[in-house]
């Protein structure tokens, strides 16, 4: 430098203003990249917290990401992973830590403080975490997802003012997120205002016919309006294991961050019965390399390999499972399973009897019993292991599909059949599969009025369903 | 008890979206400033103060954790008050645990304890024949099953309930098998109600889920600690059961044929009432994780679940929570039950108000459940501990899973207790120091009651805590408030359980239904009792008797409990209306 300040001066000497200015210009980009680079080291890599007795598993994993942060202390892809990872697997102080450290070195980025908010939410410092999201708005008044959580956080508090601005914000901001005429609809629904209530809602469900908590809260205007077979049937539809909240450009990397083996196995079930089933077998063999002999590892295993058509590998696994925990019902009930893939009924049925003996009114190990007298052609037995799931659960809608398909495909008995489809509709309104098979049921009988009117319930229920194709062709044929 | 992480679609993992918004009603300010809208009174002194153990009461619940993390260890511990000796003085019965452990089986240690007066207590439990032979406890409901006028005692469990009467000398005899109300499940809480109006009490009994150590599994906290597990992993909710009082000492099993078979979860909490004003006893039935149940009485011993369609199975977006503790309770003051429910850390606490019979999920800056987020609720009562007519909450805290904010070093699910003073119009304001006690009470606590023990008319507390002393608290707010108490009898002198009663004081009216059987696997008070304020009378008392009909109980003077028994009072001219 102080070879070329000399040098930079001699070349602009007729114009000493201009160099200054230039000079000054020259200085002030050299400090800010200073600061920056220099001044302004990247925040420290947040570990776990001293004395945490982490899983082995998720110890490790997390090892990992750490030393790819401290190895580039400045790529900001890398902590928010590291977030990730924190937030997924529950560590909600140490995710907060990293986020409020990510949000230094991106202070552009709205989701750095917004996810440093949820995780203080998840502290249970609902205060703190309102007064942080408003702050997200403040400070990013155009992002859709701030407004969101807003919005949310202040129908939480009984604060409809707040709830209101936040609602209409989204709703100009993502006028093809369902969320904010929900929002907007839920705050109207609670102030009585029915009329405008039903509006938003229809609303909502117009533009995302799958957004279960719009439906239940239509359900509840509907039933307020008087109009209760509308209500009724809104409110099954939204029924709902849980709500998630507005989707960011963030969310889809978490779950590849999961490491808990709860979680692993939970997302390997869902992995499966969305047809997946290889990627969960891979997904569960990561984890026992870490859990060794862990029997209900094992037992998930076997499943996934079931599912997958791999009968044998899925033996062995279960009867490492059974050998670690002989009295495992869930393991003998897979096993069962195994052996109906098999072909080798009588080991399977061994062993359903076996659950049933250590849990007498167990659904699965009836289901279990069924799936391999079916196997067998037995369809009586498999009928009256059917009717013995639902003695010990009555209200399982499924239960009631699979005995009148059985009634009606393999035995015959369409009227007993269309009991079962009507006796699932009347427990769950919103079970598109019954629908179809009712409607199905109905035109082989011959009452085709009946099947169109079905026909448009299951609309209602599942307007862009494979269902109401599968019944539409129905009703195309002669 | 909720798994925390939620999906969606193709795997989409969402942070932040275990809870979802409860609503709120028309026109709550709005709080802009960032600060919390929960208020706080200070009191001048604590309204509570913990009775020492030199007094005689010195249980000390044991879970009989070994380790295994077994499920029953973590929902365990009801609590009961029975004047069993009828010397006018409640008695206490608290419930243990016991032992889960097949290689170290113990039977529970349930004790009662015998009310001396003036704080001091006996244990009687071998003297009174109630040594439990067997089974886990859980929880205990008190009631005059036999109609002697002498309160029997019903205690739940896992492995097989046991039913003990009343024999008016001082002990129990253990009739579960001649009376066949063992159930042979997970119960938890239970009350004694008349669902037919025969005048004989029934027996509702809330069944958890259907466990056995052989389908007990690892479950793992965030961190992956081993933990306990969320009822949900084992999939094996469990219906209630019903005993149907034949009026000769025995009970038939009436579930079935009333319908209690076509819906059920994960139950915890029983709150009864007749929620729709149809002259019929209604039952609700708190889940765990799962749907709740609004068991309607049709009539001729018929019931029907309209909790779906009356809006108090799911919260206000259609999503089941974690309910522990119930209580039905008027409090708007205008004749309908409404329903308030414990929930899981994240949920919050919930208020189903009553309207007409159909019921919203409503939250308020300052309503009951105000402030409850922080914590796992479980006992659950409304009393009017101040006295000054409107009726105060207190709920007994302690997580389930391992996680949050520490609060003991040695224990590592422990959680303060929260104290809130009803203002009226089911607004509610925080007591501090937290839980109305110095220290604040911090532990796992479960089962809660709420009652006189020393008849000085102000409500004193008694808390159970998992694997640690439980807390007496005596009531510590001034005395020179005015209040009433009722016992409430009906022509045969046998508990009118599910009367209304009604009074008007000091220009103010005030509901309560009297049964004790409510909360979280315990039974409160038997006596009904009203904090009057300045109040030096009490106009006018109406009654309505279970059998629909109603009477006046003409002027009563304050500072007394008093009986109110059917037939004595004048026929209400004006009809008792709601």
């Amino acid at each position: 430098m102080p070879a070329v300040v000399p040098a930079f001066l001699q070349r602009f000497g007729k114009h000493p203003r201009l160099a200054a200015s230039v000079l000054a210009t020259f200085l002030a980009a050299g400090a800010l990249w200073l600061a920056i680079h220099v001044s302004s080291p990247p925040p420290p890599v947040v570990h776990p917290a001293a004395g945490l007795k982490l899983d082995r598993q998720l110890e490790s994993y997390l090892a990992g990401l750490i030393s790819e942060v401290e190895r580039n202390p400045s790529d900001p892809n890398r902590r928010k992973s590291l977030g990730l990872a924190y937030a997924a697997n529950g560590l909600w102080s140490e995710a907060r830590e990293t986020f409020l450290g990510l949000e230094t070195m991106i202070p552009q980025q709205p989701l750095a403080p917004m996810y440093a908010a949820v995780a203080l939410q998840e502290l249970t410092d609902e205060a703190g975490a309102w007064r942080e999201f408003v702050q997200v708005t403040a400070r990013f008044p155009t992002f859709a997802p701030g407004w969101y959580r807003v919005g949310e956080a202040a129908l939480r508090r009984g604060d409809p003012t707040n709830a209101e601005q936040a609602f209409q914000r989204l709703i100009a901001l993502a006028p093809l997120e369902w969320r904010g005429p929900a929002g907007l609809g839920e705050l109207r629904l609670h102030q009585g205002r029915f009329a405008e209530a039903q509006s938003l809602l229809e609303k909502a469900v117009h533009i995302d016919y799958s957004a279960k908590s719009a439906h239940y809260l239509l359900g509840q205007v509907y039933r307020n309006l008087g109009r209760t077979n509308e209500a009724r049937f809104a409110l099954d539809l939204g029924s709902a294991e849980n709500r998630l909240p507005m989707p960011d450009d963030w969310a889809e990397e978490a779950p590849s961050h999961l490491r808990l083996l709860p979680d692993q196995l939970a997302q390997a079930d869902e992995l499966a019965q969305r047809g997946q089933p290889e990627q969960a077998v891979q997904l569960l063999r990561r984890a026992l390399v870490f859990h060794g002999e862990q029997p209900a590892l094992l037992n998930q295993l076997a499943v996934a390999c079931n599912r997958a058509g791999k009968p044998e590998e899925a033996l062995d696994y279960v009867n490492r499972a059974l050998k670690a925990d002989p009295a495992s019902v869930a393991s003998h009930v897979t096993r069962a399973l195994v052996h109906a893939r098999r072909g080798q009924f009588e080991a399977g049925r061994l062993d359903a009897e076996e659950a049933l003996r250590l849990a007498p009114c167990l659904t699965q190990a009836h289901l279990a019993l069924a799936e391999l007298w079916l196997g067998q052609d037995n369809d009586r037995k498999a009928v009256s292991a059917l009717e013995t799931a639902l003695h010990c659960d009555p209200k399982n809608a499924e239960i009631h599909v699979e005995l009148g398909d059985i009634l009606w495909h393999n035995l015959g008995e369409k009227g007993s059949a269309m009991d079962h489809y009507q006796t699932a509709l009347s427990i769950h309104p919103a079970l598109a599969r019954a629908w179809t098979r009712l409607g199905q049921l109905q035109w082989e009988v011959g009452d085709g009025a009946a099947a169109r009117r079905t026909l448009q319930q299951l609309i209602l229920v599942a307007p862009a369903g494979s269902e109401r194709s599968e019944l539409e062709a129905t009703l195309r044929s002669p | 008890m909720n798994r925390q992480f939620l999906w969606i679609g193709g795997l989409l993992f969402l942070l932040g979206c275990r809870r979802s918004a409860p609503p709120l009603p028309t026109g709550t300010s709005a709080t802009v400033d960032g600060s919390a809208p929960v208020q706080r009174t200070v009191a001048s002194s604590p309204w509570f103060i913990r009775v020492p153990e030199a007094g005689g009461f010195n249980f000390h619940h044991s879970s009989g954790k070994a380790g295994q993390f077994q499920l029953p260890e973590m929902e365990t511990g009801g609590v009961g008050l029975i004047d069993f000796d009828q010397d006018g003085w409640m008695d206490v019965v608290c419930i243990d645990g016991g032992s889960l452990d097949p290689h170290h089986p113990a039977p529970p240690n349930h004790r009662l304890y015998r009310n001396l007066g003036h704080w001091k207590f006996a244990d009687v439990t071998e003297a009174a024949g109630l040594r439990c032979p067997d089974g886990y406890g859980m929880g205990c409901a008190i009631g005059d099953f036999d109609g002697d006028g002498w309160p029997d005692l019903y205690i739940t469990q896992w492995g097989g309930n046991r039913l003990y009467r009343n024999n008016r000398n001082g002990t129990f005899t253990d009739v579960t098998s001649q009376a066949g109300v063992a159930v042979h499940s997970w119960s938890t809480s239970a009350a004694f109600i008349d669902y037919d109006g025969d005048g004989r009490l029934d027996l509702a009994v809330v069944n958890y889920i259907r466990w056995t150590p052989e389908r007990e599994m690892p479950c793992f906290s965030a961190g992956g600690q081993r933990d306990y597990c969320s009822p949900l992993n084992y999939s094996a909710p469990a219906p209630m059961t019903l005993f149907h009082n034949r009026g000769d000492g025995t009970f038939a099993d009436s579930t079935e044929k009333a319908g209690l078979t076509q819906a059920y979860g994960n139950g915890f909490g029983i709150a009864t009432g007749d929620f729709d004003h149809d002259g019929r006893l209604d039952m609700y039935i708190a889940n765990d994780a799962t749907p709740n149940q609004l068991w309607m009485n049709r009539g001729q011993g018929k019931f029907v679940d309209e909790a779906l369609l009356r809006g108090c199975a799911l919260n206000s977006v259609g999503v089941p929570r974690a309910g522990m503790g119930v209580v039905a309770s008027d409090l708007f003051e205008n004749g309908w039950l409404d329903l308030y429910v414990t929930h899981l850390v994240g949920e919050g606490n919930g208020l189903f108000v009553n309207q007409s019979g159909n019921f919203m999920d409503g939250i308020t800056p300052d309503g009951p459940m105000a402030g409850s987020l922080s914590y796992t609720g479980f006992g659950v009562a409304f009393g009017d501990f101040d006295n000054d007519g409107i009726p105060d909450l207190y709920v007994a805290n302690g997580r389930v899973r391992l996680g949050g904010k520490v609060w003991s070093t040695l224990d590592a699910y422990a959680e303060p207790n929260t104290l809130r003073r009803g203002l009226g119009d089911g607004k509610f304001t925080e007591i501090q120091p937290q839980g109305g006690t110095e220290p604040p009470l911090i532990g796992t606590s479960r089962g809660l009651v709420v009652g006189d023990l020393d008849n000085d008319g102000r409500l004193d507390l008694i808390v159970i805590n998992r694997d640690g002393p439980a807390d007496m608290l005596r009531n510590n707010t001034p005395s020179d408030r005015s209040w009433i108490g009722f016992d409430i009898r009906d022509r045969n002198h046998r508990e009118a359980r599910n009367a209304v009663v009604r009074i008007q004081a000091g220009g103010r009216q005030q509901w309560q239904q009297f049964q004790p059987n409510q909360g979280y696997c315990s039974s409160q008070d038997p006596r009904l009792h009203f904090g009057l304020g300045t109040a030096v009378t009490v106009e006018q008392v109406w009654v309505r008797w279970p059998d629909g009909t109603s009477e006046e109980f003409g002027p009563q003077i304050p500072g007394a409990y008093r009986v109110l028994q059917q037939g004595s009072g004048r026929t209400d001219s004006t009809r008792f209306s709601w």
